[in-house]
């Protein structure tokens, strides 16, 4: 193959001396003073406000001109010039440079992002003038690098007309060199024509409506786009789980700072299972599993452990059955109980005193909002009346709170309050919605007690196809009147009502606080230094049904001892807290070994919606399952699945893409493909036939 | 060096017989690279070398297809898996090279290109088997990812085919008792006409791999280009052979500039894969190799938090 390079006697140039189309130190000038005049011009399109699409055309035109007269100027030395190899490799070479600098400088930030991140380092001068002067801040997107492709579509259009006519051997360079302008072009057709819009999707309620969004974030939404002639019908959305599973984590490597390294072994967790634990003499065996466990251990009073003051209460409700619990003056999730009944709440405090006092009484909230959720995000706004909203296609104006529920006619006849159900008193606010395309005002009742019923019923009037929810938050409500607060500094027990303390005792274990009548409080137990101490049992409520998998909370009893000394210590390990998070791990010898158990992985493995397009008398068109990487397509539109609500399985998240250019693109990259397979292995393979035909 | 043992002792047993099997066979090529031949004529050195090499190429395959099995997917998801995926590719196309071309100089540089990326592969050793999310389920995974490492195969060998057409430049005779001779199995060669032929090949499996990596994004993202970190090192790196392929066009640059080009060009390669961690734009990527499973990151915290 050696037939097709360069003769090896080279021709030496002077820096300076070579003509143009071999001196590299002039075409890199040349190219760098060609982009330097498109970092002016697109300065000066900002500055007058152009978009996008506005810059691409100036740039178009312009670039063409330009080149043209050059062209006409100097038709042979710009030829020569352009078909030469060594102006491709400039050009070829600044192109990978610049996508270079894009890597470097962090693209599509705000300029004060700019500042902070750059702004503060000695060498940030050079990215903030980068950013500022050159566009550095989307390189990709900027007239100078759409500069550079220009030259390389131009040159290689050039050289493929320069090195006609083309028998067959020699096809494959044509095919290559007109591959670039091929996925160039398609790119620049896609430009004009391309639409990116999103919009959740209710099962059973067809849209034609998507709203156009910038980048491939769903929230940046812009202005509305309307499928042409026909619409999208969401019939089923599903998410599908991998099948979770539970492992145990060793870490035996401290890392001196408290913590350990982070490459802990992992093991499948099975009754019986015993090991050396890596790394260490001490040996492991898992004791005990429970698959579905709960924990029905208490507080223990530790003497050596941490300041955590409890006490240990019964609650007699006069029916019999008291109720037995803790309540732990230190933690905000865990000092207050309120009486089922509704009728106190009880209180642990390290100290009572007066502004406490003052907290305890019933108040209003201290912050009134309006949360509006739609296309997946929820803003918060204060809800004062005659505030009003814009959006694209509707207003929306606060117009009263409601200090009850607000409906005076019922469909039988004039509301009675005391029949309302107690979820559907207190607080509403009113809101009014103003369409823009038809003019109509639409009442919206939103109940801050119960919002899921203002839900349903407001769901007919908001915009469909937005996924769209409005909601009256009210925080920092307190409705309860009576309290029992138990002190610790003074072991006082009282009785406030109202913000003013009516009784006081003193409190001591086995001592007994008369509320009312048949409503009392028994201290059981004092613990200065509170520690849990766990014990797990099978979860009752699930043993007797088949295990659910997602819900279960699996508990290990892990045994680790040091062969050498005999010692043994033994814990429990739960996968996850109460609340359902996962939990944290222990740690066995003083800190030398780390235990955690958790699920390995919770990674949706897909998403999957079954849609359908219709065409507006709702006759079918087309029905496919799309996925994660399987979108549906029609008439251009590819339909993808994108987004999902955790909260409501009938809403489906699609985005819908119209590429226009896509066939250009792939057609370039078909004969780039194609061409350089000709001309580095058809070509010499025909070549040597017909020189063997030849002989 | 106790991070390394430390790894090793945590590692699965089939990669740890892999690693071993590399570093013998590699053992064996040093010394048949310079062992005299017995006495009957027959090298048994460099027999045991290429029995070793394919041996281990052989269980480098068997960990990756009982990796893939075991997860129930293309098993390079993580960076250790993907470096086992790249032995395996790699080795392949060297063992392949070694039986039908025998020359042991390329063996022995493979080998020891393989025990590099294997013992990074072992400091990223992966702690669990983790999950494909929904994005990489898709069947354009393993075409894509193939055909990238076989790019990164090829420009590999191209790139140690690079080094002796510097050193050894030109068309080249060797003596036939000479080390040369001995270390290529054959005395007529020209490193330049092979280098780049490889290259060649290389660029053909770079542009296929950006191609089927945009057609993935195309269904997966809905943008078959979306400017991304990685994304943009792979059209770099591609770019940057495309120039090596036209040096050796321009008759004023002597060849021995376009191949000692196409030897820095390997640096742009091994960036693209290697260096993403370090790109300051690496949190704007999608597409950066997972190296511990974020669900146990997340609890190592908590475990560490625990105990301050
Ligand atoms: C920018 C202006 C360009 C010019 C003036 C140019 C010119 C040339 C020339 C003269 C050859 C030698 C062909 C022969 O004599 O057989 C060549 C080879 C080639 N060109 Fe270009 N080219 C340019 C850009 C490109 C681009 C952008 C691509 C990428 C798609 C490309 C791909 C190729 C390939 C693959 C070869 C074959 C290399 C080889 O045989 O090893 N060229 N080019």
């Amino acid at each position: 193959m050696t037939d097709a390079t360069a003769p090896e006697t080279p021709r030496r140039d002077g820096l300076l001396s070579a003509p143009l189309e071999r001196n590299f130190l002039l075409q890199a000038l040349g190219l760098l003073a060609w982009c330097l005049a498109w970092m002016a011009v697109q300065t000066l399109l900002d500055r007058k406000g152009a978009t996008p699409q506005h810059q691409v055309t100036v740039f178009m035109a312009a670039g063409l001109a330009f080149l043209g007269g050059l062209f006409l100027a100097a038709r042979r030395r710009a030829f020569d010039l352009f078909t030469s190899v060594p102006f491709a490799i400039s050009q070829v070479v600044l192109l990978a440079m610049s996508v270079l600098l894009g890597t470097l400088v962090l693209q599509e930030l705000k300029w004060s992002e700019y500042k902070s991140l750059y702004g503060t380092q000695w060498w940030g001068g050079l990215p903030l003038f980068l950013v500022r002067h050159a566009h550095a801040d989307d390189v990709y997107h900027s007239l100078w690098f759409y500069g550079l492709m220009l030259l390389i579509s131009l040159s290689t259009l050039l050289v493929a007309w320069k090195r006609r006519p083309y028998p067959l051997p020699r096809l494959g360079f044509l095919l290559v060199h007109i591959a670039p302008t091929l996925i160039l072009a398609g790119g620049l057709v896609g430009k004009y024509g391309f639409v990116r819009a999103f919009n959740e999707i209710h099962q059973g309620e067809p849209t034609d409506l998507f709203w156009r969004v910038k980048g491939p974030n769903p929230n940046d939404w812009k202005d509305a786009y309307g499928l042409p002639g026909f619409r999208l019908r969401l019939d089923k959305f599903q998410i599908q789980t991998y099948e979770p599973e539970y492992k145990l984590y060793a870490y035996t490597e401290p890392d001196g700072k408290g913590g350990f390294e982070r490459n802990p072994k992992s093991y499948e967790v099975k009754e019986g299972m015993e090991e050396r634990l890596p790394l260490t003499w001490l040996r492991m065996k898992m004791d005990k599993v429970i698959p579905d466990a709960v924990d029905a251990g208490g507080f223990q009073e530790e003497p050596k452990g941490d300041l955590n003051p409890a006490l240990k209460l019964q609650l007699d409700l006069g029916n019999g059955q008291p109720v037995v619990g803790y309540l732990l003056a230190e933690s905000p999730a865990a000092y207050r109980f309120d009486e089922p009944g509704g009728r106190f709440a009880m209180m642990v405090k390290e100290r009572f005193d007066a502004s406490l006092a003052a907290q305890l009484r019933p108040h209003g909230p201290s912050a009134q909002k309006l949360a509006m959720t739609f296309m997946g995000k929820t803003l918060e706004h204060d809800a004062k009346p005659g505030t009003t909203w814009s959006f694209p296609a509707f207003e929306l104006k606060v117009v009263k709170l409601h200090p009850d529920f607000p409906f005076k006619q019922g469909p039988d006849g004039p509301v009675v309050l005391d029949r309302i159900p107690p979820q559907l008193r207190g607080p509403w606010l009113e809101v009014q919605l103003h369409r823009l395309s038809d003019g109509v005002d639409a009442p919206l009742f939103l109940c801050a007690r119960t919002p899921a019923f203002s839900d349903q019923a407001n769901a007919p009037i908001l915009p469909p196809g937005m996924g769209m929810t409005l909601h009256y938050l009210r925080e920092g409500e307190e409705s309860q009147r009576r309290f029992l607060v138990y002190s610790l500094d003074d072991t006082q027990a009282r009785l406030v009502e109202d913000g003013r303390v009516v009784r006081a005792e003193s409190w001591a274990p086995g001592k007994l606080f008369t509320v009312d009548k048949g409503l009392s409080v028994t201290v059981m137990e004092s613990l200065p230094h509170a520690a849990w101490n766990p014990a797990f049992i099978a979860n009752p409520d699930t043993q007797s049904k088949a295990p659910d998998p997602d819900h279960a909370n699996p508990a290990l009893q892990v045994t680790v001892s040091d062969p050498d000394t005999g010692k043994a210590e033994t814990q429990w390990l739960a996968a996850k807290n109460p609340d359902g998070s996962a939990a944290q791990g222990t740690t066995f010898f003083d800190g030398r070994v780390g235990l955690s158990y958790h699920e390995k992985d919770a990674e949706p493995k897909d998403f999957r919606s079954v849609l359908v397009v219709e065409d507006k008398e709702g006759h079918e068109l087309a029905r496919k399952e799309v996925s994660v990487n399987d979108p549906l397509i029609f008439r251009g539109h590819w339909f993808y699945q994108s987004n999902y609500d955790p909260k409501d399985p009938t809403v489906s998240g699609i985005m819908v893409v119209v590429e226009p250019g896509l066939w250009l693109t792939y057609l370039g990259f078909a004969c780039l493909i194609f061409g350089a397979l000709w001309m580095f292995y058809l070509k010499p393979w025909l070549k040597k036939r017909a020189e063997g035909k030849v002989a | 060096m106790h991070e390394l043992y430390a790894h090793f002792v945590k590692g699965e047993w089939p990669f740890k017989l892999t690693l071993i099997a590399y570093a013998l066979a590699f053992l064996a090529y040093l010394a048949s690279l310079w062992a005299p031949r017995l006495k009957d004529g027959k090298d048994r050195v460099y027999a045991a070398a290429r029995w070793l090499f394919l041996a281990a190429w052989a269980l480098n395959a068997y960990t990756l297809i009982g990796r893939g099995i075991e997860a129930g997917r293309p098993p390079f998801k993580t960076f250790y898996e993907s470096l086992i995926y790249f032995g395996f590719i790699f080795g392949g196309i060297m063992v392949a090279v070694e039986w039908l071309k025998k020359v042991r100089l390329l063996g022995f540089i493979a080998t020891l290109l393989i025990l590099g990326a294997l013992g990074y592969a072992l400091h990223k050793q992966d702690i669990e088997i983790i999950q494909l999310p929904p994005a990489l389920n898709s069947g354009w995974f393993l075409p894509h990812v193939t055909i990238y490492f076989c790019g990164y195969s090829c420009v590999t060998v191209a790139f140690v085919l690079g080094i002796l057409a510097w050193v050894k430049p030109g068309d080249r005779s060797f003596d036939p008792g000479s080390f040369w001779a001995r270390a290529i199995g054959t005395s007529e060669v020209n490193f330049e006409v092979l280098t780049r032929n490889w290259v060649r090949v290389g660029f053909l499996f770079l542009a296929a791999g950006l191609i089927t990596g945009g057609t993935w994004a195309k269904f997966a993202w809905s943008d078959y280009w979306s400017w991304d970190p990685k994304e943009n090192w792979g059209l770099i790196t591609w770019l940057m052979y495309l120039v090596v392929l036209h040096l050796f066009y321009v008759p004023s640059i002597p060849r021995k500039v376009a191949i000692r080009v196409s030897v820095f060009t390997w640096g742009f390669i091994a960036f693209t894969y290697f260096g993403m961690g370090y790109l300051p734009t690496k949190s704007q990527s999608m597409h950066i190799y997972t190296e511990t499973p974020p669900a146990d990151q997340g609890d190592v915290k908590g475990l560490n938090k625990e105990m301050y």
